[in-house]
């Protein structure tokens, strides 16, 4: 084998790092009772100030009050503060008649002028509560999550331990009923948050504490100058990075369930989710300095560094891959079977190992969402993975097919995106769910990553889109 | 209570006096987590071993 059939079956076996790197971390979180950061004693719950940003968000807000105002938690040492960002609904009356009904409990702060994104709204208030001095923690919320009774005592108890000053929530997907967008997000959610962010904590550094619950220690708010990050979409991972830069950690409490409702269509997933991958683009570039820096603490480790650059790296390294098997398949037919083979043989140990951690670490969700667990790859990868591992169909393909099942690690996300565009096509769009189902969510989830790599790249406008919210969690009550 | 066994309708204004005993169920869900990530580690292994006997 000379040095070039080489090179490129490291580029094909680099298409599976992404896989390793998934497992690395259900393994890790395998050892998360060995690292449950609840060291230390609270003397007694601390007062939290609660701060909701809401733009028009008449059909969740009075739902979501009516939870945080019921919670279990002292009620004289919960304050929830509402930052209107100059909402066009009724908002702001659903928020007056809660402030009336719950009196010193509930408040109404209104931005004069909105539509300047989430940070601004979230800065308008935390200048407020900062002013007040009443606050030990807040916690920043989104106006349609509804927190379960107890997750707010389970968050604040990890503040008894002095090295920690952020904590975050289990966010599971809560719409009911729930469509075949919702299951996915719903089992995406167990690996992404369950797994992944139970790994974190075996790390120490935390990647993102999720937007719709993060609870700040006093201390560390005002040591990342009392405000939020207005720079970027990802206003609360560069908290995140920030606290930790501080020199204070950042945990994930997997027992303090908060249910949001998530987009119910692709277009509204695309949109959320590009916005998400733009944000780490921005995290990626301002934190260079950090990757592979020891001096950045646990965020600046091998294994923190591997996440999240596989998770950041994913679209390139399937085209990367893609590309080198055809090449290969040009020079040495034998060959690329053989890469191929590897890659799609790591693709199925991947598969079967994520998708039973899921169902370990939670069974509930996995068990509503089975079927979009079993598809999450695509059912076109699904047949490929059998072809593999089936020995003698792989080398009985024809060549077209061969190239087909090469190309398809790649031209999967193309699938995905226009599976997007034919959503919308009337008629035609109800197929849509069908062939996602075919092309997969992971592919798809691949595609966003690319598409907000390229709105990166052409500086494209940061508006902040918000995910149209109809209160279908708050029904379930 | 919901699908999930999650109260998902909010607590009393106070604060209730079994937590602990929900602290501890979370516990010996984090240590079952950890004996099931195992066992899912063993049966995965077996197959990678089964993949490279077939291979």
């Amino acid at each position: 084998m000379g040095a070039l059939e080489w090179i490129l079956t490291v580029f094909v076996i680099a298409g599976g790092l992404p896989l390793v790197a998934g497992c690395y971390q259900f393994v890790l979180s395998g050892l998360h009772r060995f690292r449950r950061h609840s060291g230390g004693e609270l003397e007694r719950e601390p007062n939290v100030a609660v701060v909701v940003p809401a733009w028009n968000e008449a059909f969740v807000i009075g739902r979501t009050l009516d939870t945080l105002v019921a919670l279990d938690y002292p009620a004289e040492r919960l304050r929830v503060y509402v930052v209107d960002d100059a909402s066009t609904d009724e908002t702001p009356d659903v928020v007056l008649a809660k402030a009336a009904e719950y009196p010193g409990r509930v408040f109404h702060l209104r931005r004069p002028k909105g539509g300047e994104g989430k940070a601004h709204t979230l800065n308008h208030g935390l200048r407020q509560i900062r002013a007040e001095g009443w606050y030990e923690a807040v916690l920043v919320i989104d106006a349609d999550v509804i927190f379960t009774s107890r997750s707010l005592r389970k968050m604040v108890r990890h503040l008894g331990d002095p090295s920690v000053g952020a904590v975050t929530a289990y966010i599971k997907e809560g719409s009911r009923p729930a469509n075949y967008v919702n299951r996915f997000i719903s089992f995406e959610y167990i690996s992404a948050q369950a797994g992944a962010r139970r790994a974190q904590n075996v790390l120490g550094a935390q990647a993102c504490l999720a937007g719709g619950a993060q609870l700040l220690r006093r201390e560390s708010l005002e040591a990342i100058g009392g405000e939020i990050d207005t720079s970027s979409l990802a206003e609360d991972t560069f908290t995140t990075f920030n606290v930790q830069l501080a020199g204070k950690r950042v945990v994930f409490e997997p027992h303090a369930i908060v249910w949001a409702e998530e987009p119910r269509d692709i277009a509204g997933l695309w949109k959320q989710r590009v916005r998400w991958g733009r944000g780490n683009v921005q995290v990626t570039l301002r934190y260079r300095r950090i990757w592979f820096h020891r001096s950045a603490g646990r965020l600046g480790g091998v294994s923190f560094a591997l996440i999240w650059f596989s998770v950041f790296l994913m679209p390139a390294l399937m085209v990367l891959s893609s590309a080198s098997l055809v090449t290969l398949f040009l020079l040495d037919r034998e060959l690329s079977i053989d890469a191929f083979r590897s890659l799609w043989a790591l693709n199925l140990v991947t598969y079967a190992f994520v998708t039973l951690s899921a169902f370990a670490q939670d069974g509930a969700a996995a068990r509503r969402s089975w079927l979009e667990a079993v598809t999450f790859p695509g059912l076109v990868s699904l047949a490929i993975i059998v072809c593999t591992t089936a020995d003698p169909v792989l080398d009985a393909l024809p060549d077209w097919l061969l190239l087909f099942a090469y190309v398809w690690l790649s031209a999967s996300m193309l699938a995905a995106y226009l599976v997007r565009r034919l959503e919308r096509v009337p008629v035609a769009g109800r197929l849509a769910p069908l062939l996602l189902y075919m092309v997969g969510y992971g592919p798809l989830l691949c595609a966003i990553t690319a598409a907000a790599y390229m709105a990166e790249l052409r500086r494209a406008e940061m508006a902040w889109e918000k995910t149209e919210k109809t209160g279908a969690v708050g029904d379930l009550a | 209570m919901g699908e999930d066994g999650e109260d998902r309708r909010g607590g009393g204004s106070g604060v209730s006096d079994d937590f602990e005993a929900e602290l501890a169920a979370d516990e010996r869900f984090e240590r079952r987590l950890f004996w099931r990530q195992l066992a899912i580690v063993v049966l995965v292994a077996a197959l990678i071993a089964l993949l490279i006997m077939v291979g």
